[in-house]
């Protein structure tokens, strides 16, 4: 490892441990980096003649908007790192402290791959299975017709859909179509009616 | 520290039966600290201690982000609750379970009611209530509120036997590695990464965090994390569900169909509420002739004879005034409208009137679902106006709230029936109710265009169609009477002796010469009619009854013409919403709107009064 690196390491690590705890004991983060009172009074200057840390009320340093932004791509790589770590059957302590080298180092392309590796196109099993694509408006289907929610467009009164059981996955029944676009359905073993707008947002597509 | 027991529940779980018998008729309505949402709460006795019961506000979801639920929220992590009552529905377990998972999270003691046991024996469900418990892991009590069956052990249970649940959500991978990680750099606890990661909570710098985090989340699962936190928690009621439930045989749509179809469904809606109209003019006018009666006799007419000095005799008088026509209105108008509406809403057939009503109501700027407060409006603008709460946007309260205060009450509904169906004709006093009706839906298509913004649809849950039972439709009637009276009887006497003093001050008669030429210049009534006007400010049926003393005869048809009297009628009901309705309107909505609606209600009655006195005069 060269010189600038390592430097590098310890400012992203600083400014990591200052997202997590914004006001920390100088002592215990200097420990907490491996370096001694000089080496960690350098760091910050460091940090701040790169323009990632400003000093506070109180003489403290704090972090600005560019060192928060580099703060959360470097805690964002570290989650990733660890998650896939431990996905593929680390420990949780062993896959954090290979997260915390690996961090540095790794490319921005590589992280979104590993996140889209992880990716699980399907977090829950349910007896019956969907086809490939979003599926139809709820408003297409006829009444009576039992219908699997691909899909709710995350707006209105997604919250309270949510709430009452209409989340991807979930089957329900189309119970009746009211005169005015509206619809009926039954979903948990209770009828709920969804305005037009709303019944819009919600796509589903046949159960067989 | 007292003891207090809380409730917990979705809407229609039949919470508040629950609470209406465990604590009698002692109800309280009050807000907790900080927080405008009514909460009830009363007071039980438990082996010779005092139990405080709160029912709290019927919601499907902590999380909603809603006043409710943050208020819900607060008290349920409050530490001075000594126990959480989850209660369920027995017809419906699996998606009442939902809402019971998200308060196990806070680890308080708790106690799970199954209720409605008696409807679901009666459609064929049982639920294996010692299996749950131990699911759950905390003790469960079957009741049946409607019988009053297992009431008796709740709070026995809740004070003995509560503790926090052991049932744990197992969530998905990457919102148990958010918690984790959350929970790591911020010191915080499973529950409020889980609500961090939902977009709730009060640290900026942990929102911000949280969002980076569900964003990246939803990425993956092309589901936001508040989604995947959702299905996890409705999975585990699933399973939960599927291992107590037993079920046999479904319920079927039948009379639904037609309830909810334009034909003949528009047809029933209007014919129902007219109705119900017609149901309370009639039974109204009779019960309070006897009311107003008795209180004269017991309470007026002694008060006229003491001997007192005439400022302390104004106060007593204005008092007796207030309380003789808060329950000559109240029982009798109020409370048989209460009592229909009960019947309507029991039935289920509320939710069925919102959607049929949802195009109109579109039109403006509301959506169905404020058919609910306009329709009680109808008994009183105060509650109405405080029921607007039930709506999504700031846009649909104030939509709202303007359009309830131009609903015909039942105070107006007297100043109607009194003084236009007794002497002009019972189709002119229709008349009135469709100019109102025809000015409300102006109103709110303008107001519609005038504020634009987003409309976010409506999603109701459709209860099955029953048939009301009479004790509870007394009972939810009663308990609304009840909100009323607190509520509405304090500005009642305030204002009543507020204007008691104006005019023993001599204020009113400086008014009504003030106010003289546009009586009889532009509204063609007499002088003192305009004196008549300004009480009906501080009670709608106040108009009537000054008018009545002023023109020194009950038979008004001798004094005034017929379209005198139609005008006087027309423009009490439009101009000026009452006191007690302007005060909560402010409280509801600003001083801003409520005066706006003020200024246009009190133009919009003068407007129309002249109109119709030149165009018939």
């Amino acid at each position: 490892m060269t010189m600038t690196e390592e430097s590098r390491d310890h400012e992203e690590d600083l400014l990591e441990a200052l997202l997590e705890e914004p006001r920390p004991d100088d002592a215990a983060l200097a420990a907490r980096l491996g370096l001694d009172a000089d080496a960690f009074e350098r760091l910050l200057q460091r940090a701040v003649t790169n323009g990632r840390l400003e000093p506070g009320p109180g003489g403290r340093y704090g972090l600005n908007h560019e060192g928060r932004r580099v703060a959360r791509r470097i805690a964002r790589r570290h989650r990733t790192l660890a998650c896939f770590f431990e996905q593929i059957g680390m420990e949780r302590e062993a896959a954090d402290r290979e997260a915390c080298t690996l961090e540095h180092g790794v490319s921005d392309e590589a992280i979104a791959r590993i996140a889209g590796h992880l990716r699980c196109p399907r977090p829950f099993e349910r007896p019956c299975t969907v086809p490939a694509g979003e599926g139809q408006p709820l408003l297409d289907f006829l009444e009576g017709e039992r219908v699997r929610i691909t899909y709710v467009r995350p707006c209105g009164r997604f919250r309270r859909l949510m709430d009452m059981g209409v989340v991807p996955g979930e089957e329900v029944v189309v119970r009746r179509r009211l005169s005015n676009r509206a619809v009926v359905i039954e979903v948990k073993g209770c009828e709920i009616g969804l305005s037009p707008e709303c019944a819009e947002t919600v796509l589903a597509s046949p159960c067989r | 520290m007292p003891l207090k027991v809380a409730l917990v529940g979705n809407p229609g779980v039949g919470k508040s039966l629950i609470f209406s018998q465990l604590t009698g008729v002692g109800v309280e309505v009050g807000n907790y600290p900080g927080s405008s949402v009514d909460l009830f709460s009363g007071s039980s006795c438990w082996q010779r201690e005092r139990v405080e019961v709160v029912d709290l506000p019927g919601v499907y979801s902590l999380e909603d982000g809603a006043e409710t639920d943050t208020l819900i929220r607060r008290i349920v992590e409050d530490d001075e609750m000594t126990t959480l009552v989850a209660v369920l529905d027995a017809t419906r377990l699996e998606r009442t379970l939902y809402l019971l998972l998200q308060v196990a999270e806070y680890g308080r003691p708790m106690l799970a009611v199954v209720n409605m046991t008696d409807e679901a024996v009666r459609r064929g469900i049982s639920v294996d209530t010692a299996r749950l418990g131990e699911l759950l892991g905390i003790p469960v009590v079957a009741t049946s509120a409607a019988t009053g069956q297992g009431i008796d052990r709740i709070l026995p249970s809740a004070l003995l036997e509560a503790r926090p649940a052991s049932v744990e959500v197992p969530y998905d991978n990457h919102v148990e590695a958010a918690v984790h990680s959350l929970g790591r750099s911020f010191g915080i606890d499973r529950r409020t990464a889980l609500q961090a990661l939902q977009g709730l909570g009060d640290d900026p710098d942990l929102l911000e965090s949280a969002d980076d985090v569900s964003k990246e989340i939803g990425r993956r699962h092309r589901m936001s994390a508040a989604q995947i936190i959702a299905t996890n928690r409705h999975n585990l009621a699933r399973a939960i569900a599927d291992q107590v439930v037993s079920s046999a045989g479904e319920a079927d749509a039948g009379i639904d169909r037609l309830l909810t179809r334009t034909f003949p469904g528009v047809p029933i809606l209007v014919g129902v509420l007219g109705a119900m109209l017609l149901a309370v003019f009639i039974v109204g006018g009779v019960l309070e002739e006897y009311i107003v009666e008795a209180f004269d006799f017991l309470l007026l007419d002694p008060i006229a004879a003491l001997d007192l000095d005439p400022l302390v005799r104004e106060v007593l008088v204005s008092v007796g005034l207030a309380l003789q026509s808060g329950f000559g209105i109240a029982f009798p108008y109020i409370f048989t409208f209460y009592v229909l509406l009960a019947v309507i809403e029991d039935s289920g057939y509320m939710s069925r009137a919102a959607f049929l009503a949802d195009r109109t109501m579109h039109r403006m700027g509301l959506h169905g679902e404020a058919i609910i407060p306009l329709v009680l409006g109808f008994g009183c603008n105060v509650p109405a106006v405080m029921g607007t709460r039930l709506l999504s946007t700031r846009r649909e309260r104030v939509i709202a709230a303007f359009l309830i205060t131009m609903v015909p009450c039942s105070a107006r509904t007297v100043v109607i029936s009194g003084i236009v169906a007794s002497f002009v004709s019972l189709w002119a006093a229709f008349s009135i109710y469709l100019i109102v009706l025809g000015l409300i839906l102006a109103t709110g298509v303008v107001l519609s265009r005038v504020t634009p913004g987003p409309q976010f649809g409506m999603v109701l849950e459709m209860p099955p169609l029953r048939r009301p039972r009479p004790d509870l439709v007394l009972l939810k009637a009663w308990l609304r009477i009840k909100e009323f009276l607190y509520i509405a009887m304090p500005l009642l006497l305030v204002s009543s002796i507020v204007l008691g003093l104006l005019g023993y001050f001599g204020v009113i008669a400086a008014f009504q010469e003030a106010f003289a030429p546009i009586s009889e210049g532009v509204l063609g009534l007499p002088a003192y009619a305009s004196t008549a006007l300004l009480f009906g400010i501080l009670r709608k049926e106040m108009a009537f009854e000054t008018l009545v003393v002023l023109a020194g005869t009950a038979r008004l048809d001798t004094v005034m013409t017929g379209l005198q009297l139609y005008v006087f009628a027309l423009v009490s009901t439009l101009f000026v919403p009452c006191i007690s309705t302007i005060a909560v309107l402010r409280q509801e909505i600003g001083t801003r709107i409520a005066g706006l609606i003020t200024v246009y209600t009190l133009l919009l009655g003068l407007f129309f009064g002249a109109l119709f006195n030149f165009a018939f005069g």
